[in-house]
């Protein structure tokens, strides 16, 4: 019988890993893979002025691909959705060009603690360039409530923030935010402020309705979706990507260029300068076909079970020994962030890959997180589709290996 | 090969100069690696141009202890203008292990701490 393990080719060339890193990145699935090396291999040719069958066939996919992703968002039209290099881009573009229009010493950004320093570090360093307020909201991502929540981010929300960037699930400890009840908090005290939300996390496991969240902009990354490397997706309501400044200048984002002066194409074209990721954008579209797959299946309810089946091994196993850092009272997903008492989150991880499961420490690209928690850095363990009981029962065994090694 | 071998385990286990002096050393450094939190106090002591005490003390990982207690040893004794020299090579020999990317930063916070306590001369 197929399993969905069987959609991932990763498996074929490694049986015996364990792989427990899929908030890093996940594996490839197979639909993915072919778009990509049906391209790569039998229409591999530059989109836009070609007028040649091929080039039409390049232009009519790499087209199609923007449609789909939109669906899959929600997005009311296709001219809503960039293609990046990744969230990280399409962050660093958000925070580049709002910061040029709509930062200034009066209006400034509210972030979160909990951010995955590619959601933070943009934010920090144009609002110091435009010597702009920069206020963090410090969420408790484990003891707080939805209500206490809300409050921190209300209480740090006045007319003058221009900008709130959040995070929709915490990278390290798998926090799901409640986004809908902090942007209507939001929108309540100061209309004209701009939500932008990190999807990172959330693509890979939730129908995603960028409508009914009620922001203005969104990130995430392909490779974090089943997808490939190199790209990712700024979605942007359509008004705002309008109003929004290039990021970067050069061929196919221009209307016409002249000696002194140049004009440039609507969003999303705007963009998007030079040639863009082609094979990339045909196949995250057919990763996030497979996402749809999975998400009206029942692996996303078995996906909360598993994560469910960890959390108690390790409560059950290891009572003394290790302390799993989740959220009290609010939703988490697919991650198992935890820490092994007189073991080194380092030493854990590397005695774990030397049994051919991977697993990730250190800070995970949150250390104001980390700081905020009082915990130096963190072991964490993320799940996805095609793990089973099995990974995690030989994840306990090499729990059990790493304590007597190093105790 | 594991990276976990006898010696990094025995150095992790009891690592050597461990503990800091309350007299006044001829150098001393503080340093850390914000990827984890570790961090590591180095106090050095010369006498004629010579490293006669070395000690240090702190938090780490098993690799970042047994490397920092695995220097100390080879550095007491030495002329300082020899110690100058030392690189990633020379601790990477004494640990005895190829250090993936990763783990540089691990293995090299006692060499850090050193070389900023020299430094302070």
């Amino acid at each position: 019988m197929n399993t969905i393990r069987d959609r991932f080719p990763f498996f074929s060339h490694n049986p015996h890993v364990v792989y427990l890193d899929s908030a890093a990145t996940t594996l490839k699935a197979d639909v993915a893979l072919q778009a990509l090396n049906e391209y790569y291999t039998s229409y591999s040719v530059n989109i836009h002025r070609g007028m040649y069958p091929l080039a039409q066939k390049a232009d009519l996919a790499y087209h199609a691909s923007r449609k789909k992703i939109a669906h899959f968002l929600n997005a009311q039209t296709p001219d809503e959705i960039v293609f990046t290099k990744g969230a990280t881009e399409g962050l660093n573009l958000l925070a580049s060009s709002l910061g040029q229009s709509l930062i200034n010493p009066e209006r400034g950004v509210l972030t979160s603690v909990i951010e995955h320093h590619a959601n933070f570090v943009p934010w920090q360093q144009i609002a110091k360039k435009h010597n702009a307020p920069f206020q963090v909201a410090l969420i408790n991502p484990l003891t707080m409530t939805v209500r206490e929540i809300c409050d921190e981010f209300e209480k740090n929300i006045t007319q003058d923030t221009a900008i709130l960037a959040l995070t929709h699930i915490s990278n390290v400890t798998g926090t799901v935010l409640p986004i809908q009840e902090i942007a209507h908090r939001a929108r309540q005290i100061n209309p004209h402020i701009i939500i932008v939300l990190d999807m990172c996390q959330s693509v890979q496991h939730m129908s995603i309705d960028v409508q009914q969240l009620d922001i203005d902009f969104a990130v995430f990354s392909g490779h974090k979706c089943f997808g490939p490397t190199g790209i990712g997706v700024l979605y942007g309501k359509k008004s705002r990507l309008d109003n929004l400044l290039p990021y970067q200048f050069g061929g196919d984002m221009i209307y016409e260029v002249g000696l002194s002066q140049s004009s440039f194409a609507e969003a999303p074209s705007k963009f998007e300068a030079g040639t863009p990721p082609i094979a990339q954008a045909i196949s995250l579209a057919s990763a996030l076909e497979f996402v749809q797959e999975i998400i009206s299946s029942d692996c996303h309810n078995n996906l909360k079970d598993l994560r469910a089946y960890c959390v108690k091994q390790f409560e059950k196993l290891f009572p003394n020994d290790v302390v799993v850092h989740q959220s009290k009272h609010l939703d988490s997903c697919a991650i198992v962030c935890f820490t092994v008492n007189r073991c080194h989150p380092h030493d854990v991880a590397h005695m774990l890959g030397e049994q051919n499961i991977c697993i990730r420490a250190g800070h995970h690209c949150a250390q104001p997180l980390h700081k905020h928690l009082n915990i130096p850095s963190s072991c964490r363990v993320s799940l996805s589709v095609y793990n089973t009981t099995d990974d995690i029962d030989n994840l306990m065994q090499g729990i059990t290996r790493v304590i007597t090694q190093l105790s | 090969m594991t990276l976990y071998h006898d010696t990094i385990m025995d150095h992790y286990r009891n690592p050597r100069h461990f503990g800091c002096s309350k007299f006044k050393a001829s150098a001393s450094s503080s340093t850390h690696n914000p990827s984890c939190g570790d961090a590591i106090k180095m106090q050095i002591y010369i006498y004629k141009g010579k490293i006669t005490r070395i000690c240090f003390e702190g938090e780490g990982c098993a690799l970042s202890i047994a490397s920092a207690s695995l220097l100390c040893e080879y550095t007491k004794g030495k002329l300082l203008r020899e110690v100058q020299s030392f690189d990633e090579e020379t601790v990477l020999h004494l640990l005895q292990i190829d250090v993936t990317p990763a783990r540089t930063r691990c293995a090299t916070i006692g060499l850090k701490a050193l070389r900023q306590a020299i430094a302070t001369l």
